[in-house]
Order: structure tokens, then sequence, then C-alpha cells
């Protein structure tokens, strides 16, 4: 670059906000639940490919170790879909007023665990 | 005529208009795709491959689950894309990068779409 630019102040100067945490978490989970996609790749595969790597799949899953994965992905899920949401009220102009912003997130953080405990508790009773 | 940084074109700022729109467009469809996933999941986790298949052979779950992962994977390979356009600077391989990563993204949906044809037929 030609010209010096003006740098803007570095992150760690900033105290964690609810906003800002929020902000980066709903890039992280998109990031996340990009992967998830595999795991949803793999579920078909296994499904076409017949009963015993079916099997092995559905062992994975099945495992403590597998069910955690999943519950991880599914409480990013809600999260992505409801801060989404949260997102595209923005995008036609509401809820962007300091007050709603927090309030309209916590709803989002509420909402998340309770879909994700509803999910959980279905599956597992 | 406005001065573009370089490698970024006056049609490259076109196209983000469409990249947002389909950004929102993909993501009002995934709000219904994802109820109708989730249900999906909390049932066929507990089904034996011959039951799987039965669920999965049905037209309504076939396309909705072509749908799915289409419209996922669209989602997601235009989210990564702002994601590396966001930290990735453009003389270390940005385009590259996005091109692999969209390659990626294909060949995971090739892969589903694949499989649930040869799971129907």
């Amino acid at each position: 670059m030609a010209k010096p630019r003006p740098l803007s102040p570095h992150l760690q100067v900033y105290r964690p906000q609810l906003t800002t945490i929020m902000s980066i978490g709903h890039r992280a989970s998109g990031i996340v639940l990009a992967t998830g996609t595999l795991v949803l790749a793999a579920w078909l595969i296994a499904l076409a490919l017949g009963p015993e790597a079916f099997a092995t799949v559905s062992m994975i899953i099945a495992h403590p170790l597998g069910q955690f994965v999943l519950f991880g992905y599914s409480f990013l899920l809600f999260y992505h879909a409801s801060n989404g949401v949260r997102h595209l009220g923005w995008d036609i102009g509401r809820g962007l007023a300091i007050p709603s912003l927090y309030r309209n997130g916590y709803i989002v953080l509420a909402v998340t665990a309770l879909f994700t405990a509803l999910l959980w508790l279905f599956v597992w009773s | 005529m406005a001065q573009f940084p370089a490698g970024i074109t006056y049609r490259k700022r076109i196209s983000g208009v469409r990249h947002w729109r389909w950004q929102r467009l993909s993501a009002v469809l995934l709000l219904g795709l994802m109820a109708y996933f989730v249900i999906i999941v909390a049932t066929v986790g507990k089904l034996d491959h011959a039951a799987a298949v039965a669920f999965v052979a049905t037209p309504f779950n076939a396309i909705g689950l072509a749908l799915l992962v289409v419209v996922g994977l669209f989602h997601a390979a235009l989210g990564l894309e702002v994601v590396i356009e966001d930290y990735v600077a453009l003389e270390n391989g940005r385009n590259a990068l996005i091109f692999m990563v969209k390659a990626a993204l294909g060949l995971v949906g090739i892969a589903c779409l694949w499989s649930l044809f040869v799971t129907v037929l």
C-alpha cells in the first residue's frame, strides 16, 4: 500500500460483551456447522453402502463420544438458526437499538438452550 | 469511476449484492429444512438399516434430504467465502482457498446426492 491507512484498535483492548461474543459466535458456529455436513454425508454414504457400513456408523453415533459431538452440533445449529433470525431482523431494520439488541440477544440464548434441551430430552427418553 | 483494490473488479462488486441476497434466501429456506432435519435426526437415529432405507426412500424424505443437502452446502459455501475474504489477503491465495473450499463442499454434496440416489433405487 502506498498510502498509510488508519488501523483499527486491537481486539484485546475491548471488554467482551454479549453483542461481540454473539457476533463472533455466529461465525464460529457457521464454520463448525459446515463440517457437520460431513457427518450427514457419512450417514448417507453408509446407508447406500449397506447394512455393515451402516451398523459401523450407527455404532459410532451411538457411542457417548458420538452423542457428545451430535449434542454440540445441535446446540450450534439452534444457536446459528435463532441468531440467524436475529440477523434477518436486522436486515429489515428491526431490533437494532442497543436495549433491543441485548433483549433479543438473551432471547436467542434462551431459545437455543430450550430447543437443545427439548431435542435431547426427546432423544434420550 | 471508483477505484477498486487490485483483484476486485467492478463485476465482482455487483455480484456482492447477489451473494447477500442468496445468503438470506438460503437462510430462510434452511429454517424450514432445519426443523425437518432435526425431527428426522431425532427419529431416524434408532432405526436399523432396513428401516432407515425404507424411511429415506419415501419421495417426501428423499426430496427433503436432497434439498437440505443442496441448500445447506450452498449456504455454507457463501458463508465460508465471506470468512475467507475477511481473513485471507488476496496475495496469500484467497481465491485459491475459496475455490478449494467450494470444491470440497461440492464433493460432499455429490457424495450425499449419489448416496441418496443409490439408496432410493
